[in-house]
């Protein structure tokens, strides 16, 4: 009984950790100008309730008492460590007073709902910050800033929890070591450093929704992680288009997670899908952001915005056959214009032979097959498949479904496009 | 896991405290919800007396308008959160009675936190 009644108060830790931790960091972030630091006290505070709460109960105010404890924890350790009391040596004299305040609960508690949005913004463009590789900016964001633990974080990618705490700490040094604990971007870099977070957490959300690794196709929580922060910044930096169009592409993607995989676990293509079995709530919270986005923007559109446009004319359409791909086929060449990748230019021509017809499709595809960037890439010939199939040229599609199988390293994948071979005929 | 949080009160209009501070601290609760990105959904719902149900009985489907005698307390709202966890619902439910405790005094309120099925 008492194993069960740890549990559950580990998990209602969990809980107000995940909900509260990236104001807790963000307010000791401000206090000791540094990320690093302020996550390390805040895991002192979780351990603290870790070993308090079951016995004593849980607090009524369990965020004020995590940060009332990260400070007091705070002030030992500057205490204690000779490299921290040099530099740290007066925060933790302003620690001890508040520490000493009449009801540090209170105080504790008037902290958190300050409007800290600055801090909270400093403490993700800090996580996402260029220097560091592109899993060390996940792993970091996903623990200062969506309230994961490390073992969270290893079991989302597949990989052992040493590994993970890591590479955080690599991370946190290596930010030290630049000097940059907590700043915010100057203002000419903003735009850049911006784009750098949205992609931090577009590839959290990819993760999740195109699983590299593994048997399964998809990993929902690590999605809906991501979708959290897109969430979170819409909030934070509520005039951003693309900010917004990131949070409404990431809905649009999940609202299709239910229909995407059939029952035996293979890959849906979307004009396959139940729709109903879309979610639709999230098409609407969708839908509502990117209204939004249109009224931050003068002139073209960004990606993310152009990519929730997209993916909207799929939302609106009740059947495939109302889609609306003339729409999608102009938006994908004003993508394309704005962000020239060979995946873009590939999508366009599956648009274009959507809307005007699969001779105009792979006319499109042929163009860019033999680019560099899709060489191995298994969906151009995955793609060409569909449009030779719908132009009747079967033993071709064939080849190329076959191709494209031969291609693929997801094994669900895989089988689904030699079943599509196997489904023409054609003689070899 | 994505959560429903029924918000089960007795007649509001019986309350005898004024419930302006509470509609204003319940509309900044919805906000932080959306801004800590685990809002989907919550809308509050009209009186019951502008309710109808269709209620299937014996074999006989009977439509019957509000107000219901028998009815002391209802779904007067909801949220619609998406989260890691049941305990995570809960706390946010949590927070949510005791906005009411400290905005509307006296005034009973459940919330209900049930896990929506099937949404992965």
């Amino acid at each position: 009984m008492i194993g069960e009644r740890t549990d559950g108060v580990h998990r209602t830790v969990e809980a107000v950790w995940r909900l509260e931790s990236a104001k807790i960091i963000a307010v000791l972030a401000r206090m000791v100008n540094d990320v690093g630091l302020a996550e390390e006290l805040a895991s002192d505070a979780v351990i603290a309730a870790l070993e308090q709460w079951p016995a004593e109960g849980v607090p009524d105010r369990p965020a004020a008492w995590l940060m009332v404890t990260a400070k007091r924890r705070a002030v030992d350790r500057i205490r204690r460590d000779q490299n921290l009391k040099a530099k740290y040596e007066q925060v933790a004299r302003r620690l001890e007073v508040s520490g000493r305040a009449e009801d540090p609960i209170a105080e504790a508690e008037a902290e958190l709902d300050d409007d800290i949005g600055d801090e909270l913004l400093r403490v993700v463009f800090c996580a996402c910050h260029p220097i560091l590789s592109p899993e060390a900016r996940a792993a970091l964001t996903l623990k200062v800033a969506a309230g994961l633990t490390t073992g969270e974080i290893a079991r989302a990618y597949l990989t052992g929890e040493a590994t993970v705490a890591q590479r955080i700490v690599r991370a946190k040094r290596k930010l030290a070591a630049a000097g940059v604990t907590f700043e915010a971007p100057a203002a000419d870099e903003f735009d850049e450093r911006l784009e750098a977070v949205l992609e931090v957490v577009y590839l959290i959300f990819n993760e999740g929704y195109t699983a590299t690794a593994g048997e399964d196709l998809m990993r929902p929580e690590l999605c809906q992680d991501a979708m959290r922060l897109a969430q979170r910044l819409t909030a934070l930096l509520p005039d951003r288009a693309e900010v917004l169009g990131l949070a409404a592409l990431l809905d649009f993607q999940a609202s299709r997670s239910r229909a995407r995989i059939g029952a035996d676990g293979e890959p849906v293509p979307l004009p396959e899908q139940d729709r109903a079995k879309w979610d639709r709530l999230l098409i609407r919270r969708g839908l509502a952001t990117l209204h939004r986005a249109a009224g931050t923007w003068s002139g073209e559109a960004g990606p993310y915005v152009l990519q929730a446009a997209i993916a909207a004319c799929h939302a609106r359409a009740t059947a495939p056959e109302q889609t609306d791909w003339v729409r999608i086929a102009g938006l994908y060449s004003r993508l394309l214009a704005v962000q020239p990748s060979p995946v873009v230019a590939l999508n366009r021509a599956v648009a274009f032979g959507m809307a005007f017809g699969p001779e105009r499709g792979l006319e499109l595809v042929d163009e860019i097959a033999d680019l560099p960037a899709l060489r191995g890439y298994h969906l151009v010939p995955a793609v060409r498949g569909e449009m030779l199939e719908r132009m009747g040229r079967e033993a071709e599609a064939r080849e190329a479904f076959e191709r494209a199988a031969a291609a693929t390293d997801n094994s669900r994948e895989r089988g689904q496009l030699l079943r599509r071979a196997e489904g023409l005929g054609g003689d070899r | 896991m994505r959560y429903l949080i029924n918000v089960v009160h007795d007649r509001l209009e019986d309350y005898e405290g004024d419930p302006t501070d509470l509609h204003a601290a319940m509309g900044a609760f919805v906000a932080e919800l959306a801004a800590d990105g685990v809002l989907v959904d919550a809308a509050g719902l009209e009186p019951v007396e502008q309710a109808t149900r269709v209620d299937l009985h014996g074999g006989k489907v009977k439509i019957v308008d509000g107000p219901f005698a028998e009815a002391k307390e209802w779904v007067g709202g909801y949220f619609i959160v998406q989260c890691r966890s049941q305990e995570e619902a809960v706390e946010i439910a949590r927070r949510s009675v005791e906005l009411h405790r400290e905005h509307a005094p006296g005034f009973e309120i459940v919330h209900e936190v049930r896990r929506i099925l099937d949404v992965e």
